[in-house]
């Protein structure tokens, strides 16, 4: 215990849909993320980290309250009898701030801000672009050179679907933004991180620990990095002719889109990646001029992924990572900087984000949450214990491993658990199954926690088993030649869920 | 927990003041889950009796009692079944379903 008392500080990083093998530390070879790697580097590097519950808005609720959605709930607002990280740290020495970009926290009646001493939100991020409706657009600028029309019109120049008309009337709103940009410091990411920093320097107290959330929105779509509104080529994809694809329709990509616009997309989507890093680093800079590396724990992560293509880049869908739990969109980034233990390792043990709400409270030194309020007489209602695992022990040596498996999944849509040798994903619904991607119905009855006389464990036809040693990004389904195996896996990830659901 | 079956169910449910009833299946995942809340909400009322049926091997107990399906639970009050509930809860949902059926 020695060791965490050196930790005063928690700076909690969320960079929304920033997928892990695009960074360099994750072994990417071709974007720049230099200043996350430098991190990496000196920090723990967790190679196993998954989101449970997805997408924005679960994952902000799992990692509030250090417990697992994906049995209990989707897309909703803080619960009043959610005990969150704010919560619990309200009324102790420790000050609480969150600073975010990231509408969906924000939506009316959604509540994440609830408890943090200082909060301060930046307009303009999708679900939020609507701020600037009003605001005049440049003649200059037109939302149809900032997408490729073939995804918009047909060969008569008509709309395909109202898909392609909102999808300009959304671009339009992100222009009217864009045109008073002049270089990447007019970026959300930058912003953001600006506004993160003025906390540090300028407004916390700083004879009391703190605990910062920064929540950026960035890299999430549009993909917007200065080129595509410089006018200029994307140093990633350079020989490409067509315009700047900055957002693109929700849907399958055959017969919408082509392999060379869906590349374009994941180059731009690189491009941005390349400014959140160089503006993460400048934070983390001030941060260490600030004097307060040595007693700060930072924490880099992300909520999930991206489908951007065919294949192992989004399994043929584009854009929003709903109903489907595959690789690219459940695995996550996960660093930790920890003063007083020597970083540089990479942990392959597998963690789940609830895990970093434990962490955190374990840094700050109020772990024991049996009764986690701050003890004079203003009780958290309803407390219910949390599932996470602090991860000090395993960055600390003393275990190689917290938990045998990963679950991950949408609430009523798909249940998926991960296992160092095989993945296995399991469709609740029928429209997750069928990959329909705007308006799958979530499902969910008491028969998925039950079952009747005489009945066995039976492997539904449709799920899907992966040899995850070969096959990593879930692209050639062996659950017909392993029936014996999916039967073992599936009837460990039921227990596991139904653990959850009852715990 | 008592172990009920088909030959006393009728008599000892008859018997309960305040009770639970759980039909389970042997082996089933999710009972074993159902039963570890209630060992937990047996802590927290500890004169509340706790039953058990097996469903497969009392058929007649389950009929009675309209349990279909594993685990099922019954809340019991002055010798009545007052609810059923198929399904998983978890310790917050146990208490609010026992106190808003007694």
């Amino acid at each position: 215990m020695e060791s965490n008392r050196r930790i005063r500080n928690v700076i909690f990083i969320m960079l929304d849909t920033l997928q892990y093998n695009y960074l360099g530390c994750y072994g990417n070879k071709k974007v720049r993320t230099p200043n996350l790697d430098r991190f990496a580097r000196n920090a723990f590097l967790f190679e196993n980290a998954y989101s449970e519950g997805l997408p924005t808005v679960p994952v902000r609720r799992a990692l509030m309250t250090g417990r697992f959605t994906l049995p209990y709930g989707a897309w909703q607002p803080l619960a009043a009898e959610d005990t969150t990280l704010a919560d619990i740290l309200w009324g102790r020495e420790i000050q609480t701030a969150l600073v975010y970009d990231t509408p969906p926290m924000r939506l009316p009646k959604y509540g994440y801000s609830r408890g943090f001493d200082y909060v301060r939100f930046l307009n303009g991020q999708e679900l939020d672009h609507t701020t600037f409706l009003n605001r005049p657009l440049d003649k200059g600028w037109s939302p149809i050179n900032f997408t490729s029309p073939g995804m918009v019109y047909n060969e008569h120049g008509e709309f395909i679907d109202k898909d392609g008309e909102q999808l300009l009337e959304e671009i339009g709103l992100f222009l009217r933004q864009y045109q008073d940009r002049r270089d990447d410091g007019d970026m959300y990411i930058a912003r953001v991180c600006r506004e993160a920093l003025h906390y540090v320097t300028d407004v916390r107290d700083k004879e009391r620990p703190f605990f910062l959330w920064l929540d950026s929105f960035d890299p999430h779509e549009p993909w917007d990095p200065p080129s595509a509104w410089l006018g200029e080529k994307c140093p990633y994809d350079p020989e490409y002719e067509g315009n700047p694809i900055i957002l693109a329709p929700w849907t399958p990509v055959e017969g919408r889109m082509t392999d060379a616009e869906c590349a374009h997309i994941r180059a731009l989507y690189m491009e941005k990646i390349e400014y959140v890093d160089k503006w993460v680093g400048k934070l983390l800079d001030s941060v260490k001029k600030e004097g307060l590396w040595d007693e700060s724990m930072i924490i880099i992560t992300s909520d999930h992924g991206q489908p951007m293509g065919k294949g192992e880049h989004g399994h043929g869908i584009m854009r929003k990572c709903r109903p489907w739990p595959y690789e690219e969109l459940v695995h996550v980034p996960l660093l930790v900087h920890a003063p007083g233990l020597e970083g540089g390792k990479r942990i392959p043990g597998f963690v789940q984000n609830v895990d970093v709400t434990m962490t955190i409270l374990d840094a700050l030194g109020v772990l024991d949450t049996k009764n986690p309020d701050c003890g004079f007489g203003f009780p958290t209602y309803d407390w219910q214990d949390m599932h996470g695992i602090s991860l000090m022990p395993l960055m600390r040596g003393e275990t190689n491993t917290i938990r045998d498996f990963a679950l991950a999944g949408y609430y009523g849509k798909s249940w998926s658990i991960i296992t160092e040798d095989w993945s296995y994903i399991h469709w609740i619904s029928d429209d997750a199954f069928n990959k329909r991607v705007r308006d799958c119905k979530i499902k969910m009855d008491e028969e998925m926690w039950t079952c009747t006389a005489g009945a066995k464990v039976v492997v539904p036809e449709r799920d899907e088993l992966y040899d995850r040693r070969k096959d990593p990004f879930q692209l050639n389904n062996l659950i017909d030649q392993h029936k014996d195996v999916a039967e073992e896996v599936f009837r460990k990830l039921k227990l596991a869920i139904g653990e959850l659901r009852t715990s | 927990m008592n172990q009920l079956s088909d030959n006393n169910f009728r008599e000892r449910i008859a018997d309960t003041t305040e009770g639970i009833v759980i039909f389970y299946k042997e082996l089933c995942p999710h009972c074993k889950n159902m039963e570890k809340v209630l060992e937990k909400f047996s802590a927290a009322h500890p004169h509340v009796a706790l039953h058990a049926v097996n469903l497969e091997k009392n058929p007649e107990s389950a009929s009675m009692a309209g349990a279909e399906r594993a685990p099922t639970i019954l809340v019991i009050h002055d010798g009545e079944i007052r609810a059923s509930r198929a399904g998983l809860m978890n310790f917050r949902e146990m208490n609010a379903f026992y106190t808003e059926n007694i």
